[in-house]
């Protein structure tokens, strides 16, 4: 459903006065370097790396929120920077995005039930009594119940779990076909994040959603995503069934991030692979 | 929000007891001797005495300040030594000459500035932004009676366009006469002021608009309403720019106050016959009730201000709650 090929992703270096200077070039940043995968319906993939590896760039690239230096992504076949240009409402009907930061990715302005009832308006649905309605049943979906208890109210009365629901309630209200998650559970409570985690798995099946999820914590991938991919310096280095990656990781830097998961059990040490214990000394 | 406004309103009242407190004593700390300028030395010692006694310079200073604070209670400012006028109403007329002048010119200053502003946000990087606040941090860093001097250099002398000063041509009009604030006259003599300041005072909300504004962008909420599809300019004017507002809208009621202060210098170039204007003449001339009724309206203004500001921010932040 999801067709990705050589996606790749470079900045050049911030401007400032000198640079209306003649003769000026700026460095380039390689965020992403030749990205390629695929995701089907309802399939979970996760894009796991650390800080800089390029994940998330990519994630924002997927839904449109950067525009590729090169390579193409394709959605149903058709591709994806094309149809944006062509009809920017219809393309994010497809395509939606869960933030990292709930308390930042919700304007502190509006209530809930603006926040979740306004992309349908925007998107041309007049009739206010099916918005109202549709904002109650997926916020019952998200697990907000009972929805009319939330409605009126404003972010800021909001705990973090409550606030990433709207923010997934907002995201699958316009019933999207695909959806990136980036890091939807990284500022969040452990007891919260199982919740959450177990919330977009759900929605990924039932709703047929393909589903990019981002993280750098190895810990949740397991219950959520079907496939891992492994990003390390904007490529990725390794990809594989979730099982194969976690138990039997070919690439040394997948290694390293499986020792790095921190275990409840103090008997249990994770060694590096010898490759790396050599690269960091 | 009741037992708020009721706290709020206390500290009010305190915040401008000690202020007029603090004027009372400071203007006696200056240098000059008001019976000098007031009471001629060439007058018989005891016609002297007798005017001291008059205006009650003869008391004990503390005697004095209690005397000023009960006719404060009562709205007396007590009368001018200059003019022998009673002081409210020299500062009335005068009052209103500011107002014309700075209110038109500060909200014009923060309407174009917010816009400006995001616009520039909106536009970062780009040869034209760059420029602009280059220009906006030099302009606010100019001092104003310099802008003031070389507007008047350029458009009053070397052009011709403008009067040079004053609020109307002298002489037209008899004094304290309103038909003169109906006139084309009176327009042509406040356009040049009503510029030099509104241009000078345009600084600071564009580049507040436009550095809360690019913070804004940054949010993700920005991105989510991105994600909505709106188009790029609903995106900003929408939803960061009603966001980024909120420290600009709340910063013009106190600014007003101090705005009024700063007059004194927009007034002195131009001979705006303003309170600014009329501050200077008493403290140059040891005026004690004027130059005290004025300060004290300027810090009126900007308490109140700041009230409104606190009330103002509520109201546009629905975060912000009172208790």
């Amino acid at each position: 459903m999801i067709d990705v090929r050589d996606l790749t992703k470079h900045y050049a270096a911030a401007a400032g006065l000198r640079s209306l200077l003649p003769g000026r070039r700026g460095a380039v940043t390689r965020a992403v370097e030749g990205v390629s995968f695929e995701i089907g319906a309802g399939e979970v993939l996760g894009l796991v790396g650390e800080s800089g590896s390029g994940k998330s760039t990519t994630g924002r690239l997927l839904v449109g929120l950067e525009t590729p230096s090169s390579g193409t992504i394709r959605i149903d076949g058709s591709d994806s920077a094309a149809a944006r240009a062509r009809d920017k409402k219809a393309f994010h009907r497809q395509v939606q995005m869960i933030f990292q930061d709930p308390y930042g990715a919700l304007n502190p302005q509006h209530t809930v039930e603006e926040l979740v009832g306004r992309p349908l308006l925007y998107q041309g649905v007049r009739d206010r009594a099916k918005v109202a309605a549709s904002v109650r049943s997926v916020l019952a979906e998200v697990g907000l119940n009972p929805p009319e208890s939330y409605l009126a109210k404003h972010p800021h009365q909001l705990s973090g779990g409550q606030r990433q629901r709207v923010c997934i309630a907002r995201a699958i209200i316009l019933e999207p076909r695909f959806l990136v998650a980036d890091e939807p559970v990284s500022m969040l409570d452990v007891s919260i994040k199982w919740d959450i985690v177990r919330l977009l798995k759900r929605l990924a099946r039932d709703r047929g959603i393909a589903m990019l999820y981002i993280t750098h914590d190895l810990a949740t991938v397991g219950a959520v995503c079907d496939r891992l991919a492994i990003m390390y310096r904007g490529r990725i280095v390794e990809t594989g069934p979730v099982e194969d990656v976690l138990s039997a990781p070919s690439d040394t830097y997948t290694r390293t991030l499986i020792a790095a998961i921190p275990s409840a059990d103090p008997d249990i040490v994770r060694v590096p692979p010898p490759a790396l214990q050599q690269a960091t000394l | 929000m009741a037992g708020y406004l009721l706290r709020r309103f206390w500290h009010m009242v305190l915040t401008l007891f000690a202020m007029a407190t603090l004027m009372f004593f400071l203007f006696r700390l200056l240098p000059g001797d008001p019976t000098a300028t007031v009471i001629s030395p060439s007058l018989y010692p005891k016609a002297q005495e007798a005017m001291r006694q008059q205006f009650g310079l003869d008391r004990p200073l503390f005697e004095q300040y209690l005397i000023y604070l009960r006719n404060l209670c009562v709205l007396d400012f007590g009368i001018s030594f200059q003019t022998n006028r009673p002081v409210f109403e020299m500062i009335q007329g005068r009052l209103l000459n500011t107002i014309l002048l700075i209110l038109p010119s500060m909200l014009a200053a923060y309407l174009l500035g917010a816009g400006i502003g995001a616009i520039a946000a909106w536009k970062r990087g780009s040869a034209a932004e760059v420029s602009l606040v280059f220009t906006a941090t030099a302009l606010q860093s100019a001092p104003l009676f310099w802008l003031g001097m070389l507007a008047i250099l350029l458009f009053s002398i070397k052009l011709d366009l403008f009067p040079i000063g004053h609020i109307v041509t002298p002489g037209m009009f008899p004094e304290q006469d309103w038909r003169m604030y109906l006139s084309a006259d009176f327009l042509h003599h406040l356009a040049l002021p009503f510029l030099v300041n509104t241009l000078y005072q345009l600084c600071f909300p564009l580049l507040l608009m436009r550095s809360t504004m690019l913070s804004t962008i940054g949010e993700d909420y920005i991105e989510l309403a991105r994600m909505k599809g709106l188009s790029e300019r609903r995106v900003l004017f929408g939803h960061a720019a009603r966001n980024a507002l909120l420290p600009l809208a709340t910063t013009l009621p106190m600014i007003l106050g101090w705005a009024v202060a700063g007059s004194v210098v927009i007034e002195t170039v131009f001979s705006w016959p303003g309170l600014g204007l009329l501050m200077i003449d008493a403290i140059s001339r040891a005026d004690y009730p004027v130059a005290q009724a004025a300060f004290l309206l300027i810090a009126v203004l900007t308490v109140f201000g700041t009230f409104i500001a606190d009330l103002l921010y509520g109201l546009l932040d629905p975060r912000i709650v009172y208790a």
